[in-house]
């Protein structure tokens, strides 16, 4: 399932550490709407993996050294959820929260209308993707030390990804899908390239742009709605269909 | 005086039989002493056996027969005599021309003619019934210009009912009735039924064919016979008297290995056997083409206190139709259970005589507990139906016909719902009903333990939300939309496609803006709740409260 809806600022500024603010948002609706539902979420297990994804459009916007800024203090938050239930939780979350001001940070949101986008019906084996939100290709060790951000366009950056796809797909559509995990193929445009975002105070380098993936119709369905590779629950790996 | 003769307990269908023969003999005061799995009666108790046989099923099944529908006018012709024709009105009229013309149609018929022959009798009701004509009023004319008319086919029908109503009239024509009505059903080809009987009387060919073989062959010296009888093992002379006459000797599943044999040409039995198998028309219940049986042979008793709880429902119907048969075997069914301590309840086997064909059902103990479960919700569905190509259903047959065949109901409440959508004016049912059906389901699943027993009634819940939803396309003036997205749901169900009925969900609520009811998150648990929760939720989206009660609800 896939929705957009519409934010509104009362100051055209907000941080860049932009996704923080949308996460806050998010935990503000959910614990507004179902705190049981709030709980197993983000309280239940440290970094449990979520079904879903987002991304954000600001329009024409402008990075300034800390903050972005919007004139038009409006802002497109698009999600997307391969699980029906974080769907509707979601949606009636965010539909309580309809018309309310909700202070974060130095700036008041106020969920505006709610959109449910199309979704598109994959039936080939081949989908090109265009990142909504940047790919992470996280590499880390046990004890959060030691961490790594590669670009799609090296060959570890790509074993890597690969490995994050296998972790992530294997935890959503089971052990029974091994097999057609394991023969997953991508091919990163040339056009892809790295940029620097600023998550909860750190600098990620993660990638946008486009990338052809090969799989099962059901694997790729699975990316196009679940979003890919690491950090997607915090804003990042949104794919759309080219 | 001769010993006593003793029949023991078989198949299902010599099991009707005895049940038959002892219904026969009880009802003209004989006495029949009945064992665990055996009966025993005195040779004497055959004499007039004939007559006997014939008073039974003529009484049991008069309210059948056409016979009935000629005598059971003469109250009407009765209270006008008493009366006078004043009040005689125009809908006195047609019920009298409607009258007249099943008069002539019966009394000039091939049964009645061979009937009159048996009658001594020197009235010509072939003539009597041709003077009847049916009675018009011509458009300028009142009624008082028939009224005369009427007085004569009130005299002449009269003369008629009279000749029907006497006895030693009654016993051959009713005779011949119940022979075509009702004995077909069982046997066929042989004695009365047999087109090339030199015998035309009934009575008398019955006798030669199945008594008196019987008393001569239980007083005959048998040991020298060398073959045996295939259902009771006495010994028989030969093997004339094979199983041919007994119609549609069904595959039962249980006893399907001897009926086979019983087809093979060294199957035969015993001309008491026989006897017995031609009595199976007073042990299983017929309503016209349909009949019932409940195997319930624990003993003789039972199974006779089962069988003769069906008859006694079926003739306190005040109108009998073949879906009698269904309400009455759940009524006998519901007794049987409430009579028993639940350890005490076994599988039954329940045969039903249907489209020429028996079929067959064993219901277990689960089975009948789950029946027991939704009596409730089972009896208000009995008169809710829709028509399908110029043929009715009946939605009651249909999910007991499925509960019997251990079939869930979801592709019934599919049907009822695509029928609701796309011609409404062919159900005879409502919303309430298919919430009635849903609710057997789950009862059903849950007996089955193909679902967990819940506490929340889903099905309540899940079409009272299908209901506030249409409310608020109601308010925004979109009803209309409603059926569109009903037929998306129903395909989402039935093709369990959970992803594409979310999707149409979300955006009806969406576009209410109103929040997707929580139970919808249990649909998603498996494929039962999906198409509970789904068909209850299109159930109240489709048809609202706006209809109103249960029709069925008195
Ligand atoms: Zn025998």
């Amino acid at each position: 399932m896939r929705f957009t809806v519409e934010l509104e600022l009362e100051k055209d500024r907000i941080s860049k550490d932009k996704n923080r603010i949308i996460l806050s948002l998010f935990k503000k609706a959910f614990s507004f709407y179902d705190k049981k539902y709030y709980k197993e979420l983000y309280e239940s297990k440290e970094n449990k993996m979520k079904d879903f994804t987002f991304s954000l459009y600001m329009g024409s916007c402008t990075f300034l050294r800390e903050e972005i800024l919007i004139p038009e203090k409006k802002i497109s938050l698009n999600f997307s959820t391969y699980n029906n239930k974080d769907g509707i939780m979601f949606y009636n979350s965010f539909l309580a929260l309809k018309s309310k001001k909700i202070n974060i940070q130095n700036n008041t949101i106020t969920v505006k209308r709610i959109n449910m986008v199309r979704e598109k019906y994959i039936t080939s084996n081949e989908v090109i993707f265009k990142t909504l939100s940047p790919i992470v290709v996280r590499e880390h060790y046990g004890d959060n030390s030691k961490t790594w951000f590669h670009s799609l366009k090296d060959k570890k950056g790509q074993e890597v990804f690969k490995n994050n796809l296998k972790y992530q797909l294997e935890k959503e559509l089971g052990k029974e899908a091994l097999v057609d995990i394991k023969n997953i193929e991508f091919t990163p445009a040339n056009t892809m390239k790295m940029v620097k975002v600023k998550n909860y105070g750190i600098e990620i380098h993660s990638n946008i742009g486009k990338i052809k993936i090969k799989a099962k119709p059901y694997i790729l369905d699975c990316l196009y709605k679940s979003g890919a590779s690491s950090l997607k629950s915090s804003g990042f790996g949104m794919l759309e269909i080219v | 005086m001769s010993e006593k003769i003793k029949v023991e307990m078989n198949d299902w269908l010599f099991n009707a039989g005895i049940i038959g023969f002892v219904n026969i003999l009880e009802h003209s005061g004989d006495k029949v002493e009945k064992y665990d799995n055996y009966i025993e009666f005195k040779e004497e108790v055959l004499d007039d056996f004939e007559e006997k046989y014939f008073k039974y099923l003529i009484d049991t099944y008069e309210k059948q027969l056409s016979w009935n529908k000629i005598v059971s006018y003469r109250p009407i012709i009765e209270h006008f005599k008493e009366e006078g024709l004043d009040q005689f009105n125009k809908d006195n009229l047609e019920r009298l021309n409607s009258y007249i013309k099943d008069v002539k149609y019966y009394t000039k018929s091939a049964s009645y003619k061979a009937a009159y022959n048996l009658i001594e009798s020197n009235k010509n009701v072939i003539e009597l019934s041709k003077s009847l004509k049916t009675i018009k009023v011509r458009k300028k004319d009142t009624i008082e210009s028939v009224l005369e008319k009427v007085n004569y086919s009130h005299q002449i029908l009269e003369e008629i009912i009279d000749y029907m109503d006497n006895p030693s009239h009654k016993k051959y024509l009713a005779g011949k009735n119940v022979i075509y009505t009702i004995v077909k059903n069982s046997w066929n080809g042989i004695s009365f039924l047999n087109p090339q009987t030199k015998e035309k009387n009934i009575y008398i060919d019955f006798k030669e064919y199945f008594v008196k073989p019987t008393t001569e062959y239980i007083e005959i010296d048998k040991s020298k016979y060398k073959y045996n009888c295939f259902n009771c093992d006495n010994q028989i002379k030969d093997l004339k008297n094979h199983y041919g006459f007994l119609n549609n000797i069904g595959f039962d599943v249980d006893k399907k290995a001897s009926h086979v044999w019983k087809f093979n040409n060294d199957a035969a039995m015993c001309p008491i056997c026989k006897l017995i198998y031609s009595c199976t028309p007073a042990g299983i219940m017929y309503v016209y083409n349909r009949g019932i049986f409940i195997n319930d042979n624990i003993n003789i008793a039972s199974l006779i206190n089962t069988n003769n709880k069906i008859k006694y429902e079926i003739n306190n119907e005040e109108k009998i139709s073949s879906g009698s048969t269904y309400k009455a075997l759940m009524n006998s069914l519901a007794q049987k259970y409430n009579n028993k301590i639940k350890y005490e309840i076994s599988d039954i086997q329940v045969i039903r005589y249907e489209d020429e064909n028996y079929r067959f059902n064993i219901l277990s103990k689960q089975m009948l507990n789950i029946l027991n479960n939704t009596s409730e919700d089972l009896s208000k569905l009995i008169n809710s139906g829709y028509k399908e190509i110029n043929t009715y259903f009946n939605i009651y047959e249909l999910v007991i016909d499925r509960l019997f065949n251990n079939q869930n109901l979801f592709t019934l409440v599919h049907k009822l719902l695509i029928f609701k959508l796309s011609s409404p004016n062919n159900c005879r049912f409502n919303n309430l009903h298919i919430k009635r059906v849903l609710n057997i389901n789950k009862k059903f699943m849950e007996g089955m333990g193909f679902m967990n027993v819940k506490e929340k009634d889903i099905i309540k819940s899940a079409s009272g939300s299908g209901y506030y939803l249409r409310e608020k396309y109601r308010q925004k003036g979109a009803v209309d939309k409603l059926s569109g997205i009903s037929y998306r749901l129903l395909n989402a169900i039935k093709t369990n496609n959970k992803d594409m009925f979310m999707d149409t969900l979300l955006n009806c609520y969406l576009y209410a803006q109103k929040s997707v009811p929580k139970i919808f998150l249990d649909a998603l648990k498996d494929e039962e709740n999906f198409k509970n929760i789904g068909y209850a939720f299109v159930t109240g989206l489709i048809e609202g409260k706006e209809n109103g009660g249960d029709n069925n609800a008195k």
